[in-house]
């Protein structure tokens, strides 16, 4: 009763107002919207530019920090990477072979336009890190600089040298939301999954990355069915197969894998191979399809 | 003019969240700490100014924060904020609140403030966490850095206040 007395009934009136009003903005603008409004546009895109002159310098003085801490792994690295090199010149004649091959065998076989396209080499946009959500452990999204008039899309993959990272979530005119893997939940109507498959066993090997587990810092990849090779160790790239990666993108390593929980399909657990902290710049992966909407665009355009 | 001055230093606060506090919390803390420092500084209007300052700042960031990182939906930020900025004011409203008083107020005003952004996601099952877990896994880690903060700011945050003149008329006639 002291409630009442202390809010009043105006306050109180105004309170219950307030919250369903906030209920239904909630509900509204919850889970995938076609386009955001332009008041939203506006916000978000004049907001991200200035934090964006805030974060550079901060990045760039504790990229410098990192560097000079690291000076002494980069003697080892270098030497990793001349042997690496060496392998990579010496695969890429094989490379070029078989590529040729390929190609000549599509033309035999009279490969339609759409199919011949499923294995083109998608296009990688570098985008700067704009700013990062730290006031929220529910909804860890970072911001970038790249936006609707780049042609990026909802949905779009964003990795960062080390594997994949998150996907677009929401569009602006100049900057974009990523929605980061560490957020995705398989129980969160509006969470997408990932189709993939291990690096090597592409044809024998499936399954659905659905959920992060935050106490852990592992992903479970479900759905592997009894008879499927994949093994502790075994790196996860995704699949061409699910609705909105291109295939082999490099998500994690499997750490371990057991009986699902009805024991028709196994599950297993994932060490991501992307750090999800220090951002520098990240890649945002454009596929063909969106490629060639944005050509046309163009072309109606002039 | 002095609440311009305090907007400007909100939204410098608000930027400075996103883009350099990632830098500064060590990695190995990234999924402990969830900072938020605008908050604090809602609650100190609310205590010090008015209430209804409070809820006018505390609706605005919390947008702002909701419009900038909008990943699930907006309004969870502004509806806690809004509303813990308005209560806080009409609780403690004395204006020589002492600093223990008010670091407590800092204390429980955020633990509120992250209960409410629990309950909301999981009302609308965006996240499923327990919430025993959720205490333990970030929310008494960041309670401490947001004490941390109220702590460093309770200073200067007093001198504001009191150079600045008290309260408007309007704002005491609609008090009383």
């Amino acid at each position: 009763m002291t409630l009442f007395k202390l809010l009043g009934n105006k306050r109180l009136f105004i309170l219950m107002v307030g919250l369903i009003v906030f209920i239904a903005i909630m509900g509204f603008t919850l889970g995938a919207r076609g386009k955001v409004s332009w008041p939203e546009k506006f916000v978000h895109d004049t907001v991200t530019f200035v934090q964006k002159i805030f974060y550079k310098p901060a990045s760039a003085i504790s990229g410098f920090i990192d560097d000079v801490s690291k000076l002494k792994e980069t003697y080892e690295e270098n030497e990793r990477l001349k042997v690496a090199l060496a392998h990579y010149t010496r695969d890429k004649g094989v490379y070029n072979a078989y590529k040729a091959e390929n190609e000549r065998l599509k033309e035999d076989l009279k490969f339609t336009e759409r199919q011949k396209q499923k294995s083109d080499p998608y296009e990688y946009r570098i985008a700067q890190v704009n700013s990062i959500n730290v006031a929220d452990p529910f909804n860890q999204t970072i911001n970038i600089d790249l936006g609707e008039s780049d042609g990026m899309r909802v949905g779009m993959p964003v990795i960062s040298i080390d594997g994949v990272v998150g996907m677009i979530s929401r569009v602006y005119q100049f900057t974009s939301t990523v929605e980061l893997l560490t957020n995705m939940d398989d129980k969160d109507p509006n969470s997408r999954s990932i189709a993939v498959t291990a690096l090597g066993k592409e044809n024998k090997s499936f399954g659905m990355i659905e959920s992060y587990d935050q106490s852990e810092g592992m992903f479970l990849m479900t759905r592997i069915e009894e008879d499927d090779p994949l093994e502790k160790g075994d790196i996860i790239v995704s699949s061409d197969l699910g609705q909105y990666f291109p295939r082999g993108l490099v998500i994690g390593k499997v750490k371990s894998k057991e009986p699902g929980d009805f024991g028709l399909t196994y599950t297993a657990k994932i060490e991501p191979s992307a750090s999800f902290e220090n951002w520098r710049e990240l890649f945002v992966v454009v596929d063909h399809a969106a490629r060639d909407d944005e050509a046309d665009k163009k072309e109606k355009t002039p | 003019m002095n609440r311009n001055w305090m907007i400007l230093f909100m939204f410098l606060l608000f930027l400075i969240e996103g883009t350099w506090l990632p830098f500064v919390i060590p990695d190995v803390w990234s999924d402990r700490l969830f900072p938020q420092l605008v908050f604090i500084v809602v609650l100190y209007h609310a205590v010090y100014k008015h209430r209804h300052t409070a809820l006018m700042m505390g609706l605005g960031f919390g947008l702002l924060q909701d419009i900038v990182y909008y990943g699930h939906m907006i309004g969870p930020h502004t509806f806690s904020m809004g509303l813990l900025g308005y209560l806080a004011g009409l609780l403690f409203s004395t204006r020589n609140t002492s600093m223990m008083v008010m670091m407590m107020i800092s204390f429980m005003g955020s633990f509120i403030y992250q209960t409410i952004i629990f309950g909301i996601y999981a009302l609308f099952s965006v996240q499923h966490l327990e919430f025993k877990d959720a205490l333990l896994n970030y929310m008494i880690p960041s309670l401490f850095i947001q004490l941390l903060f109220a702590l460093i700011i309770y200073v200067p945050m007093r001198k504001w206040f009191e150079t600045a003149p008290v309260t408007d008329s309007t704002e005491d006639k609609e008090a009383s």
